[in-house]
């Protein structure tokens, strides 16, 4: 890039600071990054992302998109290599989905404590294999650090999110069922994913003898109709391989095409980046060196605004590394609190029951989502509960057993084995919770200055567990799953804890948080960096708590948010 | 992490100590395996398969070319105490059928088959309850459970598996949570 041949022997390089200047910079091009790119493109700045992995284009690199379970050598089965060279990855991925997820041999990390870090190195990140749950935050969770003590307070409130939820809503495009549930306020919906009849059977017993309980339909980035020229979804259910209909909200199938219908997008994929370029005088970031993650060359590019949405740990990463004279202890970090308050959801707790009504009730098609009971815990002063705070939602799911739970069972073999594992079996449910994780200053990422990648850049330390409040809750999610089963007549009621690490829910968050003092947070209330004002940071890093709700939505809308003072204040020339 | 995925990676942990076991039995399921049995033995594997998910109506183990994916998946999927459990079993049900049959599995009457499968189904189910967990943990699952659970997957995820004997609906478009299931149901092939 940027070298010409002028003749035999002479190389010019032609990539001075004109050919390498942009508007703005997006760092990363996942959830967050897509929609950064999206927002400022479409405000008429010249934009590039910058991501670290291949290109991967909408539907053209979805090369396992369409394939049958018989077209896959292994039938989607894990191998020894994989748990062998992919430890961690393999936890999340399949035969199909592998090709989106990064190679654990490649990109070490160093691990204090067991902690999961999941990563998708490509164009569009961790947005093409999410699990696309979306729910809005509300003051509960706003004003919970405030109340309770723990993290510092949030410097801002639902109702200046709430619009800019409307904003991303209306374009991602999000199936659910309004409720009017205070503290899980509604989204803008597409028709929801409809309960099949155990979960209807369910969601009606809860609401008979639970006060402050509901059932709802899981709200999903899935298109229950078309929107904006995608899906819709066809109920494959294999949104992890990419989506041929754009039946789901990815960088790839939606944010990306809108930044460059404008014409000013320009991605470069392969870029790793090696630190934020700080100019000293001017008190700004300047722009971002990058290395080639094939040939290993460096390059600078320059922008007056730079957006990182690298991802929560890697975002605080690239600061910790980008140190320099004036920020010795990584850049932007005179608080001191970048890379600390890591948190992640824990989840992985709850309950199993079989029913044994609606033998005569199946359904088709494969929805990609289940059902949800909002938070009930500590929701008002009936719910407090005496051993921890915050809360957790359920994520469930109803079905009839199928071959993959019926070959697992003690049925024996033969002609009767086989008519059994080919026929639907009893209804099941599954109940599992997605809890809060407090922010807490000795959960953190710091770089391992002893080990270097590849690359030459230091290892990323992570150094995380769930502390007592959340097994505190891990153990009452296990007693309310079974409690709701009993009640709504469920049998062989189980409970579970997976005992899942860090890491596992793959929901990051809390590294280079947002508060109103400069002394004590990273950013202020758009998502700017206190230190270095042109630099804003609106992946899950942001988030001084993380609620009990799937992230991604919030950081969309924090997004679109913060372009938009960007822009304001750049306009009036203030950055 | 979704539900399923939750549950196929509960199954793939495998590790932890659990109680002091007979050394020999540890080396037994530790040791490399002898993976050139399975290439020696694919008529009886493919026999072993059919007794599992035999053809009635619909097709078999063996029409639908499960015995190699089998054997595919032994040796690829499986870890190390899967595949000993796995060919020690295989090598024991030879032992015993000669013993006792004075000749080779696959040419034995399909009832005798059965009987023998039964044979080693019984022994499996040492394995269940509390103390077969932690067993389980520490040595393996049983020949039986593995020749059986690697028998289904095979067939369910087999074109005719998939697609005869169970339903598969390649794009169904729809989804509807409440529909009347007809006489001879079939359950959906994949999730």
């Amino acid at each position: 890039m940027g070298q010409t041949q002028d003749s035999p022997n002479v190389r010019i390089n032609t990539s001075g600071i004109a050919a390498n200047s942009y508007d703005a910079i997006v760092v990363g091009s996942g959830i967050s990054g897509g929609w950064a790119a999206k927002e400022l493109c479409a405000k008429g700045l010249k934009t590039l992302l910058l991501e670290r992995g291949r290109n991967v284009e909408h539907i053209k690199d979805y090369p396992t998109a369409s394939m049958r379970p018989w077209e896959f050598k292994n039938r989607l089965q894990l191998s020894e290599l994989d748990r062998e060279e992919n430890p961690v990855q393999c936890l999340a991925y399949n035969e199909g989905s592998r090709h989106f997820y990064v190679n654990d041999q490649q990109h070490p990390y160093t691990q204090s404590k067991p902690f999961n870090w999941i990563r998708g190195y490509q164009v569009g990140g961790r947005s093409l294999t999410w699990g696309r749950q979306t729910y809005r935050l509300s003051d509960l969770d706003f004003e919970a650090n405030l109340k309770d003590g723990h993290g510092t307070d949030w410097p801002i409130r639902y109702k200046d999110i709430a619009p800019w939820y409307d904003y991303v809503e209306k374009f991602v495009g999000i199936s659910g069922h309004p409720e009017g549930i205070p503290h899980l306020p509604d989204s803008i919906f597409l028709p929801p994913m409809e309960m099949n009849c155990i979960e209807k059977h369910f969601a009606q017993k809860v609401k008979d003898k639970f006060k402050e309980r509901y059932v709802t339909n899981g709200r999903v980035a899935n298109l229950s109709k078309g929107w904006e020229g995608r899906g819709p979804c066809q109920y494959r259910n294999l949104c992890e391989r990419g989506c041929p209909f754009g039946g789901y909200f990815s960088s790839n199938s939606a944010t990306l095409p809108a930044a460059a219908a404008t014409g000013n997008l320009t991605i470069r994929p392969h870029a790793i980046v090696y630190e934020i370029i700080f100019d000293e005088q001017k008190s700004k970031a300047a722009g971002v060196r990058i290395i080639d993650e094939v040939t290993k060359e460096t390059t600078d590019f320059f922008a007056n605004i730079i957006f990182l949405n690298a991802s929560t740990i890697a975002s605080a990463s690239i600061l910790l590394q980008s140190a320099n004279n004036r920020f010795p202890n990584g850049l932007g970090n005179s608080s001191g609190q970048i890379g600390l308050n890591l948190m992640d959801h824990h989840s992985g707790a709850g309950a199993t029951g079989e029913h044994d009504g609606y033998k005569d009730q199946y359904y088709t098609g494969r929805r990609p989502t289940g059902i949800y009971v909002p938070r009930f815990r500590n929701v008002s002063e009936q719910s407090k509960h005496p051993d921890f705070i915050r809360g957790y939602g359920f994520q469930a799911d109803g079905e009839r057993n199928e071959w993959q739970d019926l070959m697992q069972a003690d049925n024996g073999f033969g002609a009767d084995f086989k008519k059994t594992l080919t026929t639907p079996g009893p209804w099941t449910m599954w109940m599992g919770a997605w809890g809060e994780c407090l922010p807490n200053p000795s959960n953190k990422v710091i770089l391992d200055h002893n080990k270097k990648d590849q690359w030459g850049l230091p290892l990323v330390e992570i150094d995380f567990e769930f502390g007592d409040n959340e097994k505190a809750m891990r153990k009452d999610a296990q007693s309310a799953a079974a409690e709701m089963l009993d009640t709504a007549g469920f049998n062989n009621v189980q409970t579970f804890d997976y005992n899942f690490t860090g890491g596992t829910t793959i929901h990051e968050m809390g590294t280079a948080r947002m508060g109103t003092d400069p002394k004590t947070s990273v950013l202020n209330q758009f998502n700017q960096m206190h230190d270095v004002k042109n630099i804003f940071i609106t992946d899950g890093s942001c988030m001084p708590s993380g609620g009990c709700q799937n992230p991604s939505l919030t950081y969309m809308a924090l997004t679109a948010r913060a372009c938009e003072y960007a822009v304001s204040e750049l306009k009036k020339s203030n950055l | 992490m979704n539900r399923r995925k939750a549950i196929f990676s509960l199954l793939a942990l495998g590790a932890g100590a659990v109680a002091t076991y007979s050394g020999y039995k540890l080396y037994q399921v530790n040791k490399k395996p002898d993976l050139f049995f399975l290439d020696a033995n694919t008529k009886l594997i493919a026999a072993l398969t059919e007794n599992i998910i035999p053809r009635t109506d619909t097709p078999g183990a063996i029409d639908t070319g499960s015995p190699a994916i089998v054997i595919y998946m032994i040796k690829n999927n499986a870890d190390r105490k899967t595949q000993n459990n796995f060919i020690e079993g295989l090598k024991e049900l030879v032992d015993y059928t000669k013993n006792t049959y004075n000749q080779p599995f696959p040419q034995l009457p399909f009832a005798t088959q059965q009987q023998i499968v039964q044979r080693f189904y019984e022994k499996g189910k040492n394995y269940s309850g509390k103390i077969g967990k932690a067993k389980n943990k520490l040595l393996g699952k049983s020949f039986f459970d593995i020749l059986k659970q690697y028998t289904a997957i095979a067939y369910c995820t087999s074109k005719d598996g998939a697609t005869i004997a169970l339903a598969y609906d390649y794009i169904p478009g729809k989804f509807e949570g409440c529909v009347p299931s007809k006489a001879g149901q079939k359950s959906w092939a994949t999730k």
